[in-house]
């Protein structure tokens, strides 16, 4: 996917100006929420349930290659062809090759962020190649060629008026209607006859389970089930960050998943594959393809900060509760990831340099790490970025002894109580005297460029602390 | 060029694990004890209760029978109300113990076995197009959310309980689990293979993709109907 980050300023102030999606905005993060919390109080202690999910997601994490190994030695066993893809371009050649062998015309996608990460549509139509996005909110981001608005409903905010011009248009919508419903029913109709004769499944991969071999898909719609029920060739993508240790693990990540995200206490469908077909069964792939992608994972994995990063389920949750995203939604982050967990990962993904305004567009808030069910702390990656950004900039000599120098001052002048009295006397009264119009003027580039946004009113004769002094006398 | 091929993939598999390889690692704390849900566990009436009801917060019509022939009086009161003119069943053990050709003789249903059948275009035309509805039985059913488990092989065929507009679900009562990990043991340990795919089904297909709306049957069956069997 071609990311879009460097717009994200631009992006964002256009968002604001958007009526409509500020009133969808207004209400839709919020009923997630609601829903969120009564879900989770099906468990004895939601804290206690969320912060196992998150020792869980730690541990697949800390042993990450080991699991990785277990999980490929089991699902070769159970038949499944097990491939790995270092970027986005060898993962997408490899599709596109057993695409090619296998003489495929169109192809049919269950929804995955993992393919939207990494362009595996268009580089599927690069080729040649008819790609369908089943799910029906991804369908109608397909068809209207926009990113995905949130992680859970990709076009959940898109106005009807638009889905019908483009299903009339696209999708074989015979009359306009308006009707959420029959919309819904036209997009079933045009793919359902793909389905019917579907000779290659797409799909992502929620969680890999290195004990048994087995992926696992979570929907609701059915469109993953059948392109895994009907196509000889099934193909599922996996970021290496998949995989967790052991059946029951996935079980409660399920649990833990499907509460965080849509309140529901599971999804309509769960399915786990352990390899193709059996001898004799009627239905389902005769041969299972898993591709484990890296795609730049491995390089920041040493960092051990960076590394938690990667043990986001992709529940949305943090999403929900931004109040960044609460008003600019998911478009102007550019890139298949959205929210806070866009914010952390966008920039692994697609380097600092280009991201900058992603990592400095939060207030530190913490609400999403309040609700991260793998206890994700985006404010302190975010900050560990904003740190990684300055020790990269400051590396003149000069700009490290300066800094160097400010703060040995500050040490100083902070040290002794006298020592801070008579300096904020004499640095009260050389501001107090510029100070015109609430701004202050004649200080210098470097106090009114961090005051342009800030303002200062006239400042009072005296500190609260000699004034204190005079109360106690009297 | 094949051989070729090969080989890149095995550079990238050993040079993703490498590199993860060479980090140091962390040491895990040991995990404590998973948290349970708030009231287990739950027996006997209790597990049904709770399995009724979460059916009930799906909006999933319950048929309450004793036996195999309190579930043909089911079918046929569904039958008249869908207008059944030709179904799809499963030969799983709960279906193939029931006499479902006889009673399509005598109720006019044209009653189709995907599993009997060679899974080719005549059969994929008849659940993609023909059946009504889809009758399957269940492995499992779990309490906890009202869900069903298949275990999908050739009698228990992937496609019957998800083509047709209609699914009616058969779950003996002895199939009922309180929670998720009861399944491990069932699944996974006994001799043998695991089966190539386990399906969990809870309610209908449904979306929420436009403006939040619910719309059920949106690649799936737009009903799901549970035939529970007290006495089986």
């Amino acid at each position: 996917m071609r990311s879009k980050t460097r717009q994200f300023a631009q992006a964002a102030r256009a968002e604001l100006q958007n009526e409509r999606s500020r009133r969808f905005l207004s209400n839709f993060p919020h009923l997630f929420l609601v829903r969120r919390e009564a879900a989770l109080a099906t468990f004895s202690d939601p804290q206690e349930a969320q912060d196992y999910a998150a020792s869980i997601r730690r541990e697949a994490v800390a042993r990450l290659p080991l699991l990785l190994e277990e999980f490929e030695r089991n699902a070769s066993a159970r038949g499944a062809r097990v491939l790995w893809a270092r970027d986005a371009e060898e993962a997408c050649n490899l599709v596109v090759k057993m695409a090619r062998e296998r003489g495929i015309v169109y192809t049919a996608k269950g929804k995955s962020m993992l393919t939207e990460e990494i362009g595996l549509n268009e580089a599927l139509e690069e080729e040649g190649l008819e790609v369908f996005e089943t799910d029906l909110g991804e369908f109608i981001a397909q068809q209207l060629k926009r990113p995905p608005f949130h992680i859970v409903g990709p076009a959940i905010n898109v106005p009807l008026e638009e889905i019908r011009d483009i299903f009339l248009a696209k999708a074989g919508l015979l009359e306009p209607t308006l009707d959420p419903v029959k919309l819904g029913y036209a997009a079933r109709l045009f793919l359902r006859d793909k389905f019917h004769h579907l000779r290659l499944g797409i799909t992502g991969v929620n969680m890999a389970i290195a004990e048994t071999g087995g992926i696992v898909n979570v929907e609701n719609e059915g469109n993953i089930r059948l392109a895994k029920g009907v196509a000889p060739t099934q193909i599922s993508l996996m970021s290496i960050d998949k995989v967790v240790p052991t059946f029951s693990d996935a079980l409660f990540l399920l649990r833990m998943l499907c509460r965080n995200c849509t309140g529901q206490k599971i999804s309509s469908y769960v399915t786990f594959d352990h390899g193709p077909r059996r001898p004799g069964d009627v239905d389902g792939p005769d041969e299972l393809i898993i591709i484990i992608v890296d795609n730049g994972r491995s390089d920041f994995y040493p960092d051990a900060k960076l590394r938690d990063a990667l043990r986001c389920i992709r529940c949305g949750a943090c999403l929900n509760i931004c109040p960044i995203y609460g008003k600019i939604g998911g478009y102007p982050y550019g890139f298949a990831y959205s929210g806070p967990i866009g914010q952390i990962l966008n920039p692994l993904l697609l380097g600092f340099e280009q991201t900058r305004d992603l990592y400095h567009a939060c207030t530190l808030c913490g609400a999403c790490r309040s609700v991260c069910p793998a206890g994700i702390d985006h404010p302190g990656l975010l900050v560990y970025y904003r740190c990684l950004e300055v020790e990269r900039k400051n590396t003149g000599t000069m700009k490290v002894f300066g800094r160097g120098l400010l703060f040995a001052l500050l040490a100083f002048g902070l040290s002794k109580r006298g020592r801070l009295d008579l300096g904020v006397k004499l640095l009260r009264s050389w501001v107090g005297d510029k100070i015109r119009e609430g701004k202050p003027r004649g200080l210098g580039r470097f106090l009114e460029g961090w005051l342009r946004k800030r303002d200062l009113p006239p400042l009072a004769r005296k500190t609260f602390a000699e004034r204190w002094k005079d109360i106690s006398i009297r | 060029m094949g051989r070729k091929e090969g080989g890149k993939e095995k550079d990238s598999r050993n040079l993703i694990l490498n590199r993860l390889r060479s980090s140091v690692s962390e040491v895990c704390p040991a995990r404590g004890v998973r948290p349970g849900l708030a009231d287990p566990p739950w027996t006997g009436e209790e597990k049904i209760d709770l399995f009724l009801k979460n059916l009930a917060d799906l909006a999933v019509p319950v048929y309450r029978v004793k036996d195999y022939q309190g579930a043909l009086s089911a079918l046929s009161e569904i039958a008249e109300g869908e207008g059944w003119k030709k179904i799809v069943a499963s030969t799983d053990p709960v279906i193939s113990a029931l006499p479902l050709k006889e009673w399509g003789r005598d109720k006019a249903v044209e009653v189709f076995y995907p599993g009997d059948s060679a899974g080719d275009d005549a059969c994929r035309k008849v659940l993609f197009e023909e059946a009504e509805a889809g009758i399957s039985g269940v492995d499992y059913a779990l309490a906890e959310s009202g869900t069903l488990v298949l275990l999908h092989n050739r009698h228990q065929p992937r496609l019957v309980s998800l083509t047709p507009p209609s699914h009616v679900a058969l779950v003996p009562a002895s199939s009922l689990l309180a929670v998720y990990e009861e399944l491990a043991g069932r699944i996974f340990f006994p001799e043998g293979d695991p089966p190539a795919q386990v399906t969990f089904i809870t309610g209908p297909s449904m979306t929420a993709d436009i403006q939040m709306t619910l719309f059920r049957g949106m690649h799936g069956p737009r009903n799901l109907i549970v035939v529970f069997l007290e006495a089986l």
